[in-house]
């Protein structure tokens, strides 16, 4: 049933606006594919160009090594669940998910025997009668996932399907959706513009931003190291931290941070997870970062609470971190820039028009689990988890 | 977990603060004010008077006279004598009348669906150049049938502008006042198509481009989709709109009058000859036939919403 899917250079225009700009990407049998983006990045395009409902500019589609150029849609093996359910009016459920096997020129018996089994995989056998005006939401969406499966497909895309459909009622499809893939194992590409969605549902992330692929990794490579600022942002990354790095550390208003071996020396933004950084309880020495590799441990970050945002069972809380320490004492010498890259030049330098960097100083943002009792303008000790800073050239 | 507090702030940035109630309760004085749910009914009925008042006694007050002077209850001159023999004297040339309009209507129909309906396939199928068609469907619809019929009878008849440019064979059927009414049914289903076409275009264009995506996907090749998607999809539009069609080719007279044969007539021209005739003892048999017109047009309404209403589409 899988099979594996090639998208080589692929490039679409519509009259003088490029949509897509020579995208590739490649789908292994059975694996789950994400592209994730905002809108207007280009990924229902590429969707509908790989189904054969739009053709491109430039550029193959390959099925197991063929060309489907020539092939037509309806002929490529291939179904596509769309944001809207769009199930047939003037038929029922039943017939609706025989559709493909009628169009087929199966039987009507025959097609609507084949329909149940799939039915039964979304657990709507026992609205197999019932008009599709009489179902919910959630409920079409299952019988659209049912409908196209029913075609037997090579390749199953998914255009937002769940976009439309509450937060209990998507983690139902989630579950549904690994239900049928540890049950038939199809090859998958799914494009959404959710983070959780795409991390949850697929095996691999590619993200599009502009009509590129800027990035195709692991669920938790586009998370912990993304490729660009860009990437970190879709990703949903708060904290990007301008600075330089030389010798294998990011020297920046927050002090120096050991990044990933092979980190290119030059300007670079410093990426840290909101999720990798945690409150810890302030110790003696007020400096504003130090390096715990020589102890064994983390490094801790100081600075001040400038807010709290709930997000119900969490909080981002925003600490501002000064360039000199939030009680004024002057930062250790370990921790400074090399002589060359001042601190100064790294602020004003540095691309000024970050969200979260101020001429004085940097807010990250630390994701918390719960409530924290904090005050603003409390004083508080951030820690930097498994090492996980990140460094990019600046864009 | 444990947070050191090493100093104070005068302001809390507290994230539980419960944001202020936008939301304002229905107290019984707004509800008085908005009003009781008779009092609505009542505001919609009144609302709908100057709409309907007009209607109603035009159509009525038509009805009522029509049917007395049918009677013989409401003559031109002399003193009115309840009669039937407006009715019973001629039933034999109305039943043709009939026969002959629901002919017309039904063929009209036919051929106005069928275009219109290939019309708005194009017209959906192919953005760019469909958009002319749509124009020029859509500049049809205000050409009066008048027009519409003078320039087919110039086009179609004997000495029309086909027959000049090309030289039709004489063994070439008479359109214009042949006793197939066929320069009748060209006329109607011409104008109607374009109605047709507008109306399927209008009810299906932000709805079948997808639906004929899904079922491509789903393995549907053209002709599958035209016949198991858009054809099921357009069912209630085309019904609305040949019923429609039907009701006004039934009960229209100028295109049959200038384009059709003399005998044997369709009613509404039988009722306008006759309501003209110099002859004023005519005028009974004039709104006899007028009103089995007006008959046939409701019994033709009431029966397809019936069966509409029998169609799962349309519920």
């Amino acid at each position: 049933m899988s099979s594996k899917l090639e998208a080589r250079s692929i490039s679409r225009s519509f009259g003088s606006t490029e949509v897509l700009h020579a995208v590739s990407l490649t789908v292994p049998p059975s694996e789950c594919v994400a592209l994730l983006g905002a809108s207007g990045s280009g990924k229902s395009t590429l969707l509908r160009i790989i189904a054969g409902l739009d053709a491109p500019s430039g550029g193959h589609v390959l099925v197991d090594g063929e060309d489907l150029a020539m092939v037509p849609v309806e002929r490529r093996g291939m179904a596509l669940v769309f944001q809207k359910a769009l199930l047939f009016p003037h038929l029922n459920v039943i017939d609706n998910v025989a559709f493909a096997a009628r169009m087929a020129g199966t039987r009507r018996k025959e097609a609507r025997a084949e329909a149940m089994d799939y039915l039964e995989l979304v657990h709507l056998a026992d609205y197999a009668r019932r008009p599709v005006g009489s179902l919910s939401g959630g409920q079409e969406q299952r019988v659209a996932l049912a409908r196209a499966l029913a075609r037997n497909p090579r390749i199953l895309l998914l255009d937002e399907p769940f976009a439309s459909l509450d937060v209990q009622l998507r983690h139902t499809m989630y579950d549904l959706i690994g239900d049928i893939r540890a049950q038939l194992a199809p090859t998958i590409v799914v494009v959404t513009h959710d983070r959780q969605e795409a991390s949850i549902l697929a095996d691999t992330i590619a993200v599009l931003d502009d009509g590129r692929i800027l990035q195709h990794g692991t669920v938790h490579q586009v998370h912990y190291q993304p490729a660009t600022r860009t990437v970190n942002e879709l990703l949903g990354g708060l904290n990007t931290v301008p600075g330089m790095v030389s010798d294998g550390h990011h020297h920046s208003v927050l002090g120096s941070l050991p990044v990933q071996t092979g980190a290119t020396d030059g300007p670079s933004d410093l990426m840290i997870r909101q999720e990798a950084l945690t409150l810890v309880p302030a110790r003696g020495p007020t400096s504003r970062l130090t390096s715990g590799s020589a102890g064994g441990e983390p490094p801790t970050i100081k600075g001040c609470v400038s807010g709290l945002t709930s997000l119900g069972a969490r909080t981002l809380v925003r600490v501002l971190v000064s360039s000199e320490n939030p009680t004024g004492t002057r930062h250790g010498s370990s921790a400074d820039p090399p002589p060359e890259v001042s601190e100064r030049s790294l602020i004003a330098g540095g691309p000024l028009n970050l969200g979260n960097t101020e001429a004085s100083g940097v807010t990250l943002t630390v994701d918390v689990p719960g409530h924290p009792p904090l005050l603003s303008g409390q004083v508080i000790t951030l820690s930097l988890q498994d090492q996980r800073a990140w460094a990019v050239p600046t864009e | 977990m444990n947070i050191p507090i090493t100093g104070s702030r005068p302001h809390q940035a507290d994230p539980h603060s419960p944001a202020p109630s936008s939301r304002q309760d229905l107290t019984p004085d707004r509800y008085a004010a908005r009003g009781a749910p008779g009092a609505v009914t009542l505001r919609g009925v009144v609302l709908a008077v100057p709409a309907v008042v007009p209607v109603a006694l035009v159509i009525g007050v038509s009805v009522v006279g029509a049917l007395a002077q049918s009677l013989g209850l409401m003559p031109f001159i002399g003193e009115p004598v309840l009669s039937t023999d407006a009715w019973a004297g001629s039933a034999g040339d109305l039943g043709r009348s009939v026969l002959v309009s629901a002919y017309i209507a039904v063929a009209s129909t036919v051929a106005s669906v069928i275009v219109g309906f290939v019309i708005a396939l194009y017209v959906l199928a192919t953005p760019r150049m469909g958009r002319i068609i749509a124009g020029l469907s859509a500049a049809t619809i205000p050409i009066p049938h008048l027009i519409g019929a003078g320039a087919i009878g110039l086009l179609l008849s004997d000495s029309g502008f086909l027959d000049r440019t090309l030289g039709l064979p004489p063994a070439f059927p008479t359109l214009v006042g042949g006793s197939w009414f066929g320069a009748v049914i060209f006329e109607y289903a011409w104008k109607e198509s374009a109605f047709v076409a507008l109306v399927l275009i209008g009810s299906m264009s932000r709805s079948v481009s997808g639906m004929c995506d899904a079922a491509a996907t789903l393995g549907a090749t053209a002709w599958q989709r035209i016949i198991h998607v858009v054809l099921p999809l357009s069912r209630p539009a085309l019904a609305v709109s040949a019923l429609i069609v039907f009701v006004y080719t039934f009960g229209s007279y100028e295109a049959a009058w200038l384009l059709g044969p003399t005998s044997p007539e369709p009613v509404s021209v039988r009722a306008v000859r006759l309501f003209g005739s110099v002859d004023l003892a005519a005028r009974p048999e004039a709104m006899a036939t007028a009103l089995v017109s007006l008959g046939a047009g409701i019994v033709a309404i009431l029966a397809g919403l019936a069966m509409m209403r029998r169609s799962r589409g349309l519920r």
